[in-house]
């Protein structure tokens, strides 16, 4: 699967997907064709990369401009003064608007595709073939959003403050009800991680909600939620290697990536990072009561 | 709307005020004159704010906002400019040039900010739509009324005009180029 025939031809067609591929809009099947030549292909890799490079800069400079309080402040006049209706608390509006937007993102439906990418990285897949196909597949979910967010898209190398993360909007906006997972994570993992970013993202048709720290010796790690699609731990062939806690703890490995899993009802939760597998787990336990009683809360 | 009572403001505000940066930000960068933006900006939200009985609850107010934004500045350059497309010539030229450009290793937000500004509207905004806002295709689509593949070619070739001014400054800055982005043929 590995050996890949591609010539200049391949890396022209392959380029053509670039855009697409990083707005994330490539069917899964060509998804999958890119990622594959990507790992055979340094050119195109750095080619990729300062792409994805230069969109960063695209949306960091222009977000430099803000507009001015008093263009508000003429909208907030404009808007009052043409209807005089008795006034409400405004922040009794915002409580039920945050609530709509729960109950929005509740009813979204992630879109099974079916086809899980395969990973970039072809050795170490002995440790998946212990487990089932099925077990595999689940797995990689956590995995996909990793490895094509945080480290092909460059996300890791992109600090945002928590003030920018909390006042985000738009699709990649964490929202109310999320955005309490940066400074809970951060205090559970203590000085030893730097909260990079976290958003929304969504990878091969599915979404994520999708934190991303640093650590020491070049560590990289995500947080990775998605809402369950009819999948479940508990019911893959696969066996959880520890209890935090009380919650049962799966992992794997691919390649240099070590990955651990939980579930709560609704969500499927991953820690996935280039730490050793004792390191891995030493943070998916630290943060699986926290977050599961934090996913638990939002389900109601 | 609820029960069909009447809409408040304050019901408004707290789903369209917080992309007021966004809108902002986009007019700005396609009228290239703050006072301007500030007044398209303004229109848009009085346009929302009268249609707003129409705005389902819940749905994507951001998205919403923008399409009116548009409508807004479409309307602006149909009053100021002779609405500027790109000839036939402009075209094959960009099309044969021998090379993709390399891009620079450190971008400057300034030299992006120029480059952006210097090219032509129809890219420019949707690059903008799906760089700094990050739009699906779809959404850009509906934003400016154009079929998904349009969306795809401008953004693709505002991208390409992005990575050619960047390395015409780079050159101009005697900045050694490095990642390199040759075509091979």
């Amino acid at each position: 699967m590995n050996v890949i025939n591609f010539n200049e031809k391949t890396c022209e067609k392959i380029r053509r997907y670039f855009d697409s591929y990083l707005d994330n809009e490539l069917l899964v099947e060509t998804n999958h064709e890119v990622l594959r030549h990507l790992s055979v292909c340094p050119d195109c890799t750095k080619v990729l990369d300062a792409r994805a490079r230069l969109k960063r800069t695209v949306k960091r400079a222009v977000e430099q401009e803000t507009a001015p309080a008093a263009l508000l402040e003429s909208i907030q006049n404009r808007i009052r003064g043409r209807r005089s209706f008795f006034a409400l608390d405004y922040r009794r509006w915002a409580v039920a608007v945050a609530a709509l937007v729960i109950l929005a993102a509740g009813s979204m439906v992630a879109v099974r595709t079916g086809h899980i990418f395969a990973p970039v990285i072809t050795a170490g897949l002995d440790s998946f073939q212990l487990i089932s196909a099925e077990a595999q597949e689940l797995m990689r979910v956590g995995l996909a959003d990793h490895v094509h967010c945080a480290l092909v898209l460059g996300k890791w190398k992109e600090l945002l403050s928590f003030d920018h993360m909390r006042e985000a909007t738009g699709r990649s906006a964490l929202g109310p009800e999320f955005i309490g997972l940066v400074p809970m994570v951060q205090q559970k993992l203590g000085p030893n991680f730097q909260m990079i970013q976290g958003h929304r993202c969504v990878t091969n048709h599915r979404e994520y909600v999708h934190l991303i720290l640093t650590g020491n010796n070049g560590a990289i790690l995500s947080l990775v939620i998605t809402e369950k699609n009819g999948e479940a731990f508990n019911h893959a062939d696969i066996a959880a290697t520890m209890q935090a806690s009380g919650v049962p703890l799966y992992r794997a490995n691919e390649g240099q990536l070590e990955i651990a899993g939980f579930e709560t009802n609704r969500y499927l939760v991953y820690v996935v990072s280039n730490l050793d597998r004792g390191g891995n787990l030493k943070v998916a336990s630290s943060l699986a009561l926290p977050v599961y009683d934090y996913l638990h809360k939002l389900e109601g | 709307m609820f029960f069909g009572r009447k809409i408040e403001t304050s019901e408004f505000e707290a789903v369209a005020v917080p992309h007021l940066q966004d809108l902002y930000r986009t007019a700005v960068h396609l009228v290239r004159d703050r006072t301007e933006a500030q007044d398209l900006v303004q229109n848009a939200y009085l346009q929302a704010w009268k249609a707003f009985h129409r705005f389902e609850p819940g749905t994507n107010c951001r998205a919403w906002l923008f399409k009116i934004l548009f409508n807004e500045i479409r309307h602006y350059r149909r009053k100021w400019f002779a609405n500027r497309t790109v000839s036939e010539g402009e075209q094959s030229f960009e099309e044969t040039l021998p090379y993709e450009p390399p891009i620079p290793e450190e971008i400057k937000d300034e030299d992006v900010l120029n480059a952006l500004n210097e090219i032509p509207a129809e890219f420019r905004e949707v690059v903008l739509l799906a760089d700094v806002h990050e739009f699906a295709y779809k959404e850009i689509a509906e934003t400016l009324n154009v079929p998904v593949g349009t969306v795809m070619s401008r953004l693709s070739r505002g991208r390409k005009h992005l990575r050619l001014k960047l390395a015409d400054y780079a050159k101009a800055h005697g900045v050694p180029e490095t990642a390199q982005e040759v075509r091979k043929s």
